[in-house]
């Protein structure tokens, strides 16, 4: 009766099973398809597995979307044993659901596993269930032109520790929910604030990995500079407070003539699966990319200013505001940051053609 | 060889200094309140007839054993928590989108029940971890249970679980209160409901070295806080970016790791769940706590024996090198209780430390165990009865 045993629980089911019997005959879910947001929207299925204390996962099955069932002694709820993933599903013009560079998830899932101790799926395991998720809730991937299905992959331990160490068993679960804009801005372009007290990241943390410890401690700058009007905030270097590192979920770029800077990924940023690919389409399309510290005197020099994130997408940023002073940007059509978008919203959802094979399609 | 309670108090001297000190206005408990609460519960939830659980009292560690009942309490959407109640321990359900999982918020804490000699039950400071509750939930954006609900919550949980509170000198009730976001999130952003849980586990030593001497390993790559961060809160994200330096450490034989300032690398904080002393003739020295360091009920406490023990105690940042001269070191924390440092590795550089029976971190363990076992009198209005 007492001592209930550590589990994630999960109903077995299959799709073909649950697909068979409550199949919806509409293409999409019942959703406002015009207003959607980034708010949870729950879609029909999630997928999960567990992991054994050898490490190793045991093949992974489809749920009803839902509360699910934790030992309160488990590892992520005292010791914040966590790692996330965002992914997203989109619909191409000829109605292909495709998502974007998947694996490199899959892999950066596993760096982040290896930094806090946990087990983690193969990358094979977390394509199988991102795939899986997709493939059970289609019709909530939006229509093209419409948002994406926005998809999270997470890793915790969910087996018991009393002491401070790591959990001896793990899940790994993913779920998705229609989304559109992730700035309440919409696309309008973005008011960042630069933080000086309050680091993201520090030399010897978790910045670099997709680490659920990265994310709480953050919530309340962020709830100030959103009450003082701005989108979001831009973090300073702990060590010196004089460089940018990134915003609070995308990372950041610089553009001044023909060449874009980031801050360099040394450990404090995540190297984000946008901003890599932007900058390998930045160099193809001949500029001059600089990954390095990025001193936040710079910011008054820029032109332009851009985020990137699986969530963000590429984000114009208008302004950013650095101890009382304001410097604007441009923003518009015909400027770097919208040539940039369009390629890569084109190469993910299929109309421009994908040389790269960053695109896989989900059938 | 094993300390025993019943030794201790053997070797126990006791000079009781009448301290009156000035405590924040805290609620005060005292066991009339803890009578009057039981007294107002409505239903008997548990009947037990036997005094203890069938255990093995003389092998406990620091694994979970779950007592019999936890406690939960929700917050609703306008911050208010609404009155919780005791169940039988168990899973509890949440979203996959729960603010806890994705974003890590959430806090927790640590307190214990003990049981005297002549069987009664007892808390140590609780209200102190009420309070600290809250200023840790304020820091993670989230509502917290007011100390008057957080102590009940803990009144309840130790009570319900009495046949859990190990027999005197055999070890104490682990009671760990836990703050989450429980509310649905998707974009990073604050949870838009909580959960308050309280559980429980006996418990003996916190480190497989039972009460032996702790080796511990100076880290210099990896940072337990930085300045500006969550280190000075008791947030559940502090905890599983140190996991990599501990195993690694344990893996080369040591028995815990002390962290230094993420800034300089120089100075000392504390190890991953405790804090520190170092000892020089008759002064105390332990790091201050400047917003990266987590201000420890035990370390408090012991600050206070010791100044009533004539010790000189000095709180300001601790140079590495002044922990390398010291004449003896300890960690302190409610899992950890004072605990003596035989060796400290930094570097290249090993330094062993006095721990025998007249050390002062024996003495200042004897009277704090002292008081929290009810075997020396709270001058200090610091342990409440709860039967």
């Amino acid at each position: 009766m007492h001592g209930t045993k550590a589990a994630a629980s999960v109903v077995e089911e299959h799709v073909s099973q649950m697909m068979g019997s409550e199949r919806e005959d509409e293409e999409y879910a019942d959703v406002d398809w015009d207003n959607l947001g980034f708010s949870l929207v729950p879609t029909d299925y999630m997928f999960a597995t567990r992991s054994c204390k050898e490490g190793n996962f045991e093949q992974g099955c489809l749920s009803r979307y839902g509360n699910m069932e934790l030992n309160p002694a488990a590892g992520i709820l005292n010791y914040g044993q966590g790692l996330i993933e965002g992914m997203k599903a989109y619909r191409g013009e000829d109605g292909r659901v495709l998502m974007f560079r998947p694996e490199l998830n899959a892999m950066r899932m596993k760096n982040g596993a290896e930094r806090m101790c946990m087990h983690s799926p193969s990358v094979q395991q977390f394509m199988e269930g991102v795939k899986q998720t997709v493939l059970a809730n289609i019709r909530w991937v939006p229509p093209q032109g419409k948002g994406s299905l926005y998809l999270r992959p997470l890793l915790f331990g969910s087996g018991a520790s009393l002491g401070v160490s790591a959990a001896s068993e793990y899940t790994f679960l993913v779920f998705g929910s229609p989304v559109q804009n992730y700035f309440k801005e919409g696309t309008a372009a973005l008011n960042l604030y630069v933080e000086e007290v309050v680091p993201r990241a520090y030399l010897g943390g978790t910045g670099a990995v997709k680490a659920i410890s990265n994310y709480g401690p953050v919530l309340d700058v962020m709830r100030r500079a959103k009450a003082r009007g701005f989108s979001d905030v831009l973090y300073l270097d702990a060590e010196t407070k004089k460089n940018i590192e990134e915003v609070s979920s995308a990372n950041i770029f610089l553009v001044k003539g023909n060449t874009i800077v980031t801050p360099a990924t040394n450990g404090t940023i995540l190297r984000g699966i946008t901003r890599e690919s932007v900058i390998e389409i930045a160099l193809d399309l001949g500029y001059k990319v600089e990954e390095r510290v990025v001193p936040v005197e710079e910011l008054k020099e820029a032109e332009e200013v851009f985020c990137t994130g699986t969530a963000a997408g590429i984000a114009s940023v208008g302004s950013i505001t650095f101890q009382d002073i304001r410097t604007e940007y441009k923003v518009g059509e015909g400027l770097v940051t919208q040539q940039l978008q369009s390629i890569l919203v084109g190469i993910q959802t299929g109309s421009i053609q994908d040389t790269k094979n960053w695109v896989v399609e989900i059938d | 060889m094993i300390k025993t309670i019943s030794s201790l108090r053997k070797s126990l001297v006791l000079p009781i200094h009448i301290h009156i000190r000035t405590l924040q206005t805290f609620s005060k408990y005292n066991a009339q309140a803890a009578s009057a609460l039981r007294e107002e519960r409505k239903k008997p939830v548990y009947n037990q007839d036997e005094e203890y659980v069938d255990m093995d009292w003389d092998n406990l560690g620091f694994g979970l054993t779950p007592a019999d009942y936890m406690y939960v309490m929700k917050c609703s959407k306008d911050g208010e928590f609404t009155e919780g109640e005791l169940t039988r321990f168990g899973n509890i359900q949440l979203s996959p989108s729960a603010g806890v999982l994705n974003y890590g918020q959430a806090i927790y804490e640590g307190t214990k029940a003990y049981r005297k000699e002549n069987g009664k039950l007892l808390l140590f400071r609780p209200d102190h971890n009420a309070v600290r509750m809250q200023l840790g939930a304020e820091r993670m954006l989230m509502p917290s249970p007011s100390v008057d609900q957080f102590v009940d919550a803990v009144k309840q949980t130790a009570f319900a679980n009495k046949r859990w509170v190990p027999p005197s000198s055999k070890g104490s009730l682990y009671i760990r209160p836990l703050l989450m976001g429980t509310g649905p999130v998707l974009g990073l952003g604050p949870a838009p409901e909580y959960t308050f849980i309280v559980y429980a586990s006996p418990v003996g030593n916190y480190f497989k070295e039972g009460t032996s001497a702790l080796n511990l390993y100076v880290e210099e790559e990896d940072a337990r806080a930085a300045p500006g961060g969550s280190g000075g809160v008791k947030s559940i994200t502090n905890y599983a970016p140190v996991l990599k330096a501990l195993s690694r450490a344990k893996s080369l034989g040591f028995s815990d790791v002390l962290y230094l300032d993420s800034v300089k690398k120089k100075y000392l904080e504390e190890a991953s769940a405790c804090n520190v002393f170092v000892v020089k003739g008759r002064t105390i020295s332990t790091p201050a706590t400047n917003g990266t360091i987590l201000e420890g009920i035990t370390r408090k406490s012991v600050m206070e024996i010791a100044v009533d023990q004539g010790y000189q105690v000095v709180e300001k940042a601790v140079h590495v090198d002044e922990v390398m001269d010291a004449d003896e070191v300890f960690c302190t924390g409610t899992a950890v209780g004072v605990a003596p440092v035989g060796t400290i590795t930094y570097q290249d550089k090993r330094v062993e430390y006095e721990t025998g029976d007249e050390s002062v971190c024996k003495k200042l363990r004897s009277v704090l165990v002292g008081i929290q076992t009810g075997l020396v009198e709270d001058t200090k209005g610091w342990v409440t009865c709860i039967n």
